[in-house]
């Protein structure tokens, strides 16, 4: 399932692109694991093929996807360096959030990182945290 | 952009009194669903019906495929679908009898899409137009714009009457459509969730010309709404660049501006010494923005 | 499509726009045919010039006219119940070629228009000839001039002459009423193409209707003499038969290629 607000502020081709990522960096999709067809996703997600189209487009540029003529989209193999690097950016944006929210609340780096090992805690037995040596 | 399916240029019309559509111009690209957005009275419908080739514009021209569309006969609008605003079918006559003169008419009517979306809606070829509910008038009128096939398909507000499951459904014949054959769809709507889901290109028409004209994602990734405060040296009176909406609140500007590589609201708000709170909009929200200013 | 195809096709989808319109010829033509049927049982019973003239009944031609050729324009009532009754906006957006509907429109108007005629000419088949009763000495000259064949009866004693008779006579009324009512219908196609585009065509329009109904006839009694202008009309359409037909031919081509044209460049 994939949850996408056509009316949010963020373009639809933007939330598809960043769940289809995190979902491959998750390990939800297996190296080789074929994507549907842009034909069948939008029919599937009732939106736009050109939306899909695009989506597999930048997931191929960021090496998350690769496209074989004729025969489909399937996930391709991250190595490990990759991946991290890939999920240290998909972290970005909720980070950019975090640090202009603290500075305009007044709350300092040290304060942050305290209240950040505090949610960690509060976390931790519930997640699974992939292995970061993956 | 000379070969696009449908091409308004310049294009100026009036009734009674000032022009309704004023030195508009845009093109459609083939194979793309363009998003036709504006309040009523905006001049939607008469650049619809000038497209359909129902009136004429007294200046400017219009073009579908390359043609003047008053003036093709059969053979070219055997391409052309149009949808009316209102539901312009005889009272008296039956389903059946209006799909039959589709199926007579047209050389690449599909039956069986006709077919299966009687029964899909629930329609029956028995009853006489003016049986049928609103909604239901307006879905045999859908039905007939697209059961030919056509390359080219004009919607006028599509969605209006019809229940969420109604909308949803016809969505996604408009999305099938341009899978199988690669249709070029222009529809206008006041349902600002539905252009979201399947529009590629957006244009918002205000007092009868074209205030925004492009892709939604950029008009989505550009459009920001920004709210700088905490001026250190004052709030700034003249250098805002220009937006689309300026709101000046104690101590606060809001502006509703499309951003650049050049214009960011980092780089205003260093170069008015305060601070700046962002947010995406929505279309809904844009399409507000717009037609308030 | 192929353009008969599409002719029958289209022809087919306007005779559902109005159902009821089929049947209404027969209602109005009563007083039409009805003096000739009555002619065929009453012996006695002579109609004048005037009578045979007199109940033409155009004004249903332009009702008639209003209802089949531009409906959403001539008709009165809340337009967009009009629109959507009338379909045009529906079948001029559809795979077709105007000149064809604008011909499939025309074909039924002249059907509506000129049924009663022709069936006039059909009752008449069965009782050709005609006994007029006029008084009018000019009158009587100026039909056994023209109309050939006529003569002028003996009277009993002491009385004037005043019947006139007429072989073939029915017919002879009969097809002229055809080529009265065929005029009548191009001028009408003609008139509504002219003042389509026009504000306020559809108020002109309705007071020509009225028109139609009253002037000939306050003319024909309170006019300058008792002799109707139709009746004159009557008699050269009598002594030049062909002459006549030439002309409602041609004009019936004109009027249609005219008409045709002009509708493929009206707008909506």
């Amino acid at each position: 399932m994939y949850f996408l607000n056509p009316s949010s502020g963020v373009p639809l081709y933007v939330q598809l692109q960043q769940q289809l990522q995190q979902r491959i960096l998750a390990g939800q999709f297996n190296h080789g694991d074929q994507l549907p067809s842009v034909r069948d996703f939008s029919a599937e997600l009732g939106i736009n093929p050109l939306t899909i189209a695009k989506v597999y487009q930048i997931l191929e540029r960021e090496g998350f996807v690769e496209t074989r003529r004729g025969l489909g989209t399937y996930v391709s193999h991250q190595s490990p360096a990759l991946k991290i690097e890939a999920r240290r950016r998909q972290i970005g944006p909720a980070l950019d959030q975090l640090v202009a929210e603290a500075m305009h609340l007044g709350l300092g780096e040290k304060e942050i990182q305290a209240l950040l090992s505090d949610k960690f805690r509060q976390f931790k037995p519930k997640t699974v945290k992939p292995n970061p040596h993956e | 952009m000379n070969d696009a399916p449908i091409i308004v240029q310049n294009v100026t019309r009036s009734f009674e009194g000032p022009p309704v559509v004023k030195d508009l111009s845009f093109a459609v690209k083939p194979g793309s669903i363009y998003g036709f957005l504006g309040r009523n009275g905006s001049g939607k419908t008469t650049t619809l019906r000038m497209l359909a080739g129902l009136i004429k514009p007294h200046a400017g021209e219009v073009r579908i495929m390359g043609n003047d569309p008053f003036t093709i006969g059969a053979n070219e609008r055997q391409w052309l679908g149009y949808m009316s605003e209102k539901a312009v079918i005889p009272a008296y006559i039956k389903v059946g009898s209006v799909l039959k003169l589709g199926r007579d008419l047209y050389q690449t009517w599909d039956s069986a899409l006709a077919e299966a979306m009687l029964a899909k809606y629930d329609l029956s070829p028995r009853k006489r137009f003016m049986a049928l509910s609103q909604g239901n008038q307006r879905l045999l009128g859908f039905i007939m714009a697209i059961a030919p096939r056509p390359k080219v398909l004009l919607l006028d507000e599509p969605a209006a009457n019809l229940d969420v499951v109604a909308r949803r459904e016809i969505l996604d014949d408009i999305l099938e459509l341009i899978r199988d054959c690669g249709c070029t769809v222009l529809l206008s709507t006041h349902i600002l969730s539905d252009v979201e889901r399947v529009a590629d290109e957006i244009g918002i028409l205000a007092k009868g010309n074209l205030r925004v004209s492009e892709p939604l994602d950029s008009l989505k990734d550009s459009i920001r709404q920004v709210r700088f405060f905490g001026f250190k040296n004052g709030a700034p009176n003249g250098d805002i660049p220009e937006s689309f909406r300026t709101v000046r609140g104690k101590d606060e500007l809001t502006l509703t501006l499309r951003t650049s590589s050049l214009t960011t609201p980092e780089t205003l708000a260093q170069r008015w010494s305060c601070q700046q709170e962002t947010r995406a909009l929505s279309l809904e929200d844009i399409f507000v923005e717009l037609s308030r200013s | 499509m192929n353009k008969p195809k599409q002719f029958w096709t289209l022809l087919k989808f306007l005779t559902t726009i109005n159902p009821t319109i089929w049947i209404m010829p027969l209602a109005f033509g009563v007083p039409f045919y009805l003096p000739l049927l009555t002619s065929s049982i009453s012996k006695t019973y002579h109609p004048g010039f005037m009578d045979l003239f007199m109940n033409q009944n155009l004004f249903f031609v332009v009702m008639f006219g209003s209802i089949v050729l531009a409906p959403e324009r001539f008709q009165f009532g809340a337009s967009t119940l009009t629109a959507s009754y009338s379909g045009t906006e529906f079948i001029l957006t559809r795979a077709i070629d105007r000149p064809v509907l604008y011909r499939a429109k025309a074909a039924a108007l002249y059907f509506l228009v000129l049924l009663l005629p022709c069936l006039a000419i059909a009752t008449a088949l069965n009782n050709p000839d005609l006994i007029v009763s006029e008084y009018s000495k000019t009158v009587q000259q100026e039909c056994l001039a023209q109309v050939s064949g006529s003569v002028l009866l003996p009277a009993p004693k002491n009385r004037q002459p005043s019947l006139i008779s007429i072989p073939r006579g029915n017919i002879l009324v009969a097809e002229w009423q055809l080529g009265v009512y065929l005029i009548t219908a191009l001028l009408l196609q003609v008139l509504i193409l002219i003042l389509y585009p026009f504000k306020y065509a559809r108020f002109a329009f309705w007071a020509l209707f009225f028109g139609l109904i009253f002037i000939p006839v306050l003319y024909d009694i309170y006019g300058p003499s008792n002799f109707s202008t139709n009746a004159h009309l009557f008699f050269a359409f009598a002594a030049h038969q062909v002459l006549f037909w030439i002309i409602f031919a041609a004009a019936f081509v004109l009027a249609q290629l005219w008409c045709e044209r002009r509708f493929d460049r009206l707008e909506q």
